[in-house]
């Protein structure tokens, strides 16, 4: 890098470089001025839409489309810019003619997509909730860019109009969507909520006894209970005692009055005689022979005394003849055969006294009238209604015992029961709650819905419609052609820069000095001869000259071929003003 | 050396034959000529009367001059007080070395060095106090003549092949104190040439016939064959010509390279715009 740079050498530089610098110059020149007049103009059609609030307060009800303005605008319009959408757009208004012949449609759609501007317009609002400062979207700008201002502006209204009706659908669309699924859900925990009350009652049936609110019962039954069995078990105890005490008793006693061992004489009925001469009869024969005098005395007196009464009714005594008389039988049988007559009377008396016993068991069954001994007889009754007692007595004991069997298992099994009544209650409580809520949800999406049906939500209002445009947005033809003519210098002063870096040649006598280190001895200028200078002259006319020429005949060119000068002039004016 | 005395010696003779040119009143410091004794020795002195007449006067026009931007009384002034830096400068380091003999040398064709030869020169020479005698030893494309609008009869390669006497070569521009060497024919195998004994020896007349007198050879350009480098032992100092827009800084460091540790006075920036 050349340290000191004098201007004597930038003289020199663009001197020795004004050649390529010039042709660098032009060219730049040339090509910006005639974009600046030639090139097409873009014009530009737009529409403003307002973002408009919910007239009806949130609080009172609350919208289902819950996304931010600017997602929604934007969703909007990628719902607008399909290539369905978008090549009917073309095909209708005939727009890119030409490209349409070059180019597949894909490519067509994305030129027009590249054509729609859309612009959000925010302004700074303070967030009720917070206090702070935020930017709100309250507006935004869709616009088409066109060669025609005609087809800018149709095409621009034809693109807003798709997109107020797209977002249209699209929120309606949205809160009937809220709404039914809130209604779907409505009826399934409606049926939810049925079962499970369905449930908890069969359980409470099933296991009634268990529930846990009878807890308290259960235990004082229990208690009450147990102190009956314990009750009982007392009773039936002295009972017993009472009857073994009696049983002892009636042991001592004779059922029969004055036939207690001998000596004691009364008068006895011919029942009660009849009963003391068998059991005489019965216990001689236990110590005696029946060939004994006492025996055969007695036995005299029994038969005797049967012939002549009625046979005692008493099952035991006849049971007890009978069998005298089977043995007498077995007796006589050993010495006589069966057609003695001896042999058939007493057959025939033992029948007798078999069919009374028989009857006797069939007609009377409770009667206990053998006993005629008073004592006996008190004795026999109370036993007798000591044993119906004790018998009672158990058998309450019994059901109590079984009562009270129960109740332990019922508390045993109440905290198992109470726990799953809990959580079926609990499930229960749940979803009716749940029910409760949603069905809340949904009148409330359902009042949404009809929000949006009527257009009472948030609202897009179009507040400027797509104008004609008079004047093109691009492009901006003089700052092209200032910028083109500041371009044309910053070439050609760049080219000169480059030609002069990449020159490997020395240029002065500075370099020279400070290449080899010394100046040169000296710096001889250059010899113009006479032939150069009148070179140089005659060129300088030459170029003049032609460049007067060029310039007249690219105006005639212009004139006649192109456009006459004054409207061409009147057309520039208008294109650059 | 033999040869030059002779031929010396029978110019000698034809001395008489011609008459003496002008500068016969010329004091006798500022004649450019010394005769060499019939004894063959070298003269320190100059006290033998310098005469002209072995060389040839050839007037140049002063538009052929000025055509060929050879330095003259009436060029730019500017461009002759830039000459005269640049002499005084090259006598000033060359009697300061006791330096007799320069070679002006150019990278490359075209860029000057036989103008510049020429010029200083044609610059030193007028301030007569120094001889100069310009000796165009490009055997490749002798130019030096062309400058002066002469052509010769017999240059340089004539002495080269058939061993003409010098002397007659030799030929006045019209200029005092400068006499000019030309060549005549180009020769192919001119850097052997140059180093052959017979080169040797005229250069050694030349240099040390007379004290004052200073030889400028006028050589091809450095980088385009190897004349001046195989004639790099026979003279004293180069003087490198530097043309402007034209020579490569990769040019002039090759230029040193070659040249080494050959004195070099300094370069010259020529054709220059600033």
């Amino acid at each position: 890098m050349e340290s000191q740079i004098s201007p004597a050498d930038i003289l020199n530089a663009i001197k020795r470089r004004r050649k390529s610098a010039l042709i660098a110059f032009f060219i730049v020149l040339v090509a910006s001025l005639s974009y600046a007049l030639f090139a097409a103009p873009t014009y530009r059609s737009s529409a403003t839409i307002l973002i408009e609030q919910q007239e009806i307060p949130q609080d009172l009800v609350r919208s289902t489309v819950t996304s931010f303005a600017d997602q929604r605008i934007q969703m909007t319009i990628q719902r607008v810019m399909t290539f369905a959408k978008l090549s009917q757009l073309i095909k209708k208004y005939d727009l890119y003619p030409e490209e349409r012949e070059k180019e597949p449609l894909e490519l067509v759609v994305e030129m027009m997509r590249e054509d729609i501007n859309h612009r959000m317009i925010s302004a700074e609002v303070v967030d009720p909730r917070s206090g702070r400062p935020m930017e709100a979207t309250i507006a935004f700008n869709i616009a088409y860019n066109s060669e025609s201002a005609k087809t800018a502006q149709t095409v621009a209204n034809e693109l807003t109009s798709l997109f107020l009706k797209e977002n249209i659908k699209n929120r309606t669309e949205m809160a009937e969507e809220a709404e039914s699924f809130l209604s779907a859900e409505v009826v399934r925990l409606r049926n939810k909520s049925q079962d499970l009350e369905q449930k908890l009652s069969d359980f409470k049936e099933k296991n009634l006894r268990k529930l846990p609110e009878l807890t308290t019962l259960n235990l004082n039954l229990m208690d009450r209970a147990e102190r009956e069995y314990s009750e009982l078990s007392r009773q039936i105890k002295a009972l017993e005692e009472r009857k073994v005490y009696l049983e002892s008793q009636l042991n001592q006693q004779s059922p029969h009055a004055n036939t207690v061992g001998d000596g004691s004489q009364s008068v006895l009925t011919p029942e009660a005689r009849a009963k003391l001469l068998q059991n005489r009869y019965i216990s001689l024969l236990a110590k005696y022979s029946e060939k004994h005098p006492d025996v055969v005395k007695t036995k005299r007196q029994l038969d005797n005394l049967l012939q002549e009464v009625e046979i005692p009714n008493d099952s035991r005594f006849i049971s007890q003849q009978t069998e005298i008389y089977r043995a007498q039988m077995s007796k006589l049988l050993t010495k006589y055969d069966s057609e003695h007559p001896d042999v058939k009377s007493l057959a025939s008396v033992i029948k007798t006294f078999e069919q009374q016993l028989v009857d006797l068991e069939i007609s009377a069954e409770y009667e206990n009238d053998d006993a005629d001994n008073p004592a006996y007889v008190q004795l026999a009754a109370s036993l007798e209604a000591a044993k119906v007692e004790l018998l009672h007595l158990k058998a309450s004991q019994t059901k109590v015992k079984k009562k009270l069997d129960e109740l332990e298992i019922s508390l045993l099994e109440s905290p198992n029961v109470e726990r799953e009544y809990r959580s079926l209650a609990r499930d229960y409580e749940n979803t009716a709650r749940k029910y409760q809520e949603v069905k809340a949800k949904q009148l409330e999406a359902s009042l949404a819905m009809s929000l949006e049906q009527e257009r009472k939500g948030e609202r897009f209002t179009l507040i400027e419609p797509p104008l004609l445009p008079v004047k093109p947005v691009k492009p901006n033809r003089i700052l092209i052609a200032v910028a083109g003519v500041v371009m044309s210098f910053v070439m050609a002063g760049g080219l000169i820069l480059l030609l002069e870096k990449v020159d490997q040649t020395i240029r002065s006598g500075r370099a020279l000095q400070q290449f080899t280190g010394a100046p040169p001895l000296a710096v001889i200028p250059h010899i113009v001869t006479l032939e150069e200078v009148t070179a140089r002259k005659r060129m300088t006319i030459l170029l003049l000259g032609l460049s007067l020429a060029g310039v007249v005949g690219v105006t005639m060119a212009v004139h006649y071929a192109f456009m006459p000068l004054d409207v061409l002039w009147y057309v520039a004016l208008r294109k650059l003003g | 050396m033999e040869r030059i005395k002779e031929a010396i010696e029978r110019a000698a003779d034809k001395r008489d034959e011609h008459k003496a040119p002008s500068y016969a009143g010329v004091p006798k410091q500022q004649r450019p000529f010394q005769a060499i004794s019939s004894s063959g020795e070298i003269s320190d002195k100059i006290n033998y009367p310098i005469s002209y007449l072995n060389t040839q006067i050839h007037h140049v026009d002063d538009t052929w001059l000025k055509k060929n931007r050879v330095l003259h009384g009436g060029s730019e002034p500017e461009i002759i007080s830039a000459y005269k830096l640049l002499r005084t400068q090259v006598l000033q380091k060359m009697n300061a070395n006791n330096w007799k003999s320069l070679a002006v040398i150019s990278a490359r064709s075209g860029q000057g060095s036989t103008l510049t030869a020429v010029n200083l020169a044609i610059s030193i020479a007028m301030e007569y106090r120094h001889t100069t005698l310009l000796a165009d030893f490009n055997l490749k494309a002798p130019q030096v003549h062309r400058y002066f609008n002469y052509e010769p009869t017999i240059g340089l390669s004539d002495y080269l092949l058939h061993d003409a006497p010098v002397n007659d070569m030799l030929f006045n521009p019209g200029i005092e104190s400068l006499v000019v060497l030309p060549g005549r024919e180009a020769f192919d195998d001119s850097s052997e040439r140059l180093m052959s004994p017979s080169v040797r020896g005229l250069v050694d007349d030349m240099v040390h016939r007379y004290k004052s007198r200073l030889v400028i050879f006028d050589l091809p350009p450095l980088l385009e064959s190897d004349d001046t480098v195989a004639f790099l032992d026979q003279f004293d100092a180069g003087l490198l010509v530097v043309e402007e827009c034209k020579t490569t800084k990769s040019d002039i460091l090759r230029m040193s390279e070659l040249l080494g540790d050959k004195p070099i006075l300094g370069t010259l920036l020529n054709n220059a715009s600033g």
